[in-house]
């Protein structure tokens, strides 16, 4: 007979270490399983991220508070402490798709005079964060178990079962799956079903040295379109908290059969209006990810397994909705085991919890509208945000981001209607069509996993 | 069946978590096919932003 757990995480992100840390803190029995043997190691896209330091966002605010190196969330009333590196910056600036004009999100000459208090927030290192939960999941009695692939999971009477390709069967009160935005475990428990599919994003990267962009210690941010598909592209380009010197490069958007992300981050690096930046660059090392955008999970709850961070929504952004729901999660099931509720009413807490901040706060079709002055083509688009030369203020909300763009082009209707009247047609005709309807192209092009 | 080009691989895993019949897999943070699961359905090559999936002519 197998070790029987309190509970069993799936899946050594921030989610699911932040969960097996606080689990362990308040002295549950609890095995963590990552797929990696490395479980920090980060091999997908994202290493580097930022705090949405002046904002809130998921109701919380996460900022960095550099005296103590701690990270800190005010809202939910706890903090981290994280020693790996970080790096300020001061502006995000968008480049139109032919390189010659770009808007400026945050001031960055003003910004950087005052130094961190200037700052729109700072890089740092996933690995470090990781890193240091991990060591604090440890200390408090987790027992890690890498190189677990998950590929089944049932319930036999009271007990949940994980089961991995390795043959190992971990038996648990509780699961949490942890395991990330296309994660496996919701589909084994049918729960995508529930969800609306809004496509997949990919997106390739480099992280490089030698790189030479106008702003440094700003987030450089091209804008383009894929020639035949006339998909838009985001391409970002802003230091690595990795390395000295080093800067992170990236390429990504929605999925098509056309649509080589590496190509196109190839092309933009050897061949495009932007590869002036390049010129002395080397790669030091390479990146992907692919990702299915869903709507939120209704119920991030099923058969005694709660559902935590991407798993159940996007909600990773920065980390900051991961750590918030892996805590609230692991709280919740140390209640119902005191309360000796092993069941969904012992952590009905938690469900209240992500049904207030997620499906019924903001929803990834909100984040879709944002992009919708892109989806009128190359063209348009360049034509469009030429017409922003104010400097604006910046949002790293990434459902306010794109929010003072749209509305400085806004401003500006009576000039479209004067030079581009057929412009100003399509956006016009493109307001009266709901989002989902304008995104048809993007969510036939992507791979649900229903 | 689908062979994984490990130069150009990354291993971020996105293949093994869009692969229908569960056929892929991170061993020794590399991602490994299982040819006796693979059914050659091609997804694993859609998916990868770094094409390194490719498929292999059947011998025979």
């Amino acid at each position: 007979m197998s070790d029987m757990y309190d509970v069993v995480i799936v899946g050594g992100g921030p989610g699911g270490l932040m969960a097996a840390k606080v689990a362990g803190e308040n002295g549950l029995k609890v095995a963590l399983l990552e797929r990696k043997e490395h479980v920090t190691a980060i091999q997908r896209s994202c290493q580097t991220m930022f705090a949405i330091e002046d904002e809130y966002y998921f109701g919380e605010r996460m900022y960095f508070n550099e005296q103590q190196k701690r990270l800190v969330f005010p809202v939910s009333g706890f903090s981290l402490p994280y020693t790996g590196p970080y790096l300020n910056f001061y502006a995000w600036h968008v480049y139109t798709p032919d390189g010659k004009h770009c808007i400026k999100l945050g001031d960055y000459e003003q910004n950087r005079a005052k130094g961190h208090k200037g700052r729109l927030s700072v890089f740092y290192s996933k690995q470090a964060l990781l890193e240091s939960l991990l060591k604090d999941a440890q200390e408090n009695g987790v027992s890690i178990f890498p190189g677990m692939n998950v590929v089944d999971w049932r319930r036999v009477g009271d007990v949940n079962e994980v089961i991995t390709a390795e043959g190992t069967h971990f038996r648990s009160t509780f699961t949490i799956a942890a395991d990330g935005i296309n994660s496996r475990l919701m589909k084994i428990l049918d729960l995508n079903k529930q969800r609306k599919f809004y496509g997949t994003l990919q997106g390739a990267g480099y992280y490089m040295t030698g790189v030479a962009v106008p702003h440094p210690e700003a987030i450089n941010y091209p804008i383009i379109f894929h020639k035949t598909t006339q998909y838009p592209v985001m391409i970002w380009v802003g230091r690595s908290p990795y390395g000295e010197d080093e800067y992170w490069i990236y390429a990504g958007g929605p999925s098509h059969p056309e649509i080589s992300y590496k190509d196109i981050l190839d092309q933009t690096v050897t061949d495009s209006p932007f590869s002036g930046w390049f010129t002395h660059a080397k790669v030091v090392k390479r990146h992907a990810h692919v990702n299915n955008i869903w709507s939120p999970t209704p119920t991030p709850f099923k058969d005694n397994v709660l559902i935590v961070g991407d798993a159940g929504w996007t909600v990773e952004a920065e980390c900051t909705g991961s750590m918030m729901s892996g805590l609230k999660a692991a709280h919740a099931i140390s209640e119902a085991l005191r309360e000796g509720k092993p069941n969904r009413a012992g952590v009905q807490k938690y469900i209240s919890w992500w049904q207030h901040h997620f499906p019924e706060s903001v929803d990834y079709k909100d984040f879709l509208t944002l992009l919708s002055s892109g989806l009128v083509g190359e063209d348009a688009a360049t034509y469009l945000y030429k017409l922003v030369t104010e400097i604006l203020p910046c949002s790293l909300n990434p459902y306010n981001l794109l929010n003072s763009i749209n509305g400085s082009i806004m401003q500006k209707l009576d000039r479209i209607q004067t030079e581009r009247p057929d412009i100003l047609a399509k956006l016009q005709s493109a307001a009266t069509v709901p989002i989902d309807v304008q995104m048809k192209g993007f969510i036939s092009t992507g791979y649900p996993n229903y | 069946m689908v062979r994984i080009n490990t130069d150009e691989c990354v291993s971020c895993g996105g293949c093994i978590d869009l692969c229908p019949t569960v056929a892929i897999r991170m061993v020794d943070d590399r991602v490994v096919i299982d040819p006796e699961k693979c059914t050659t359905c091609k997804i694993c090559v859609q998916v990868c932003p770094l094409n390194a999936p490719r498929v292999l002519e059947e011998a025979g």
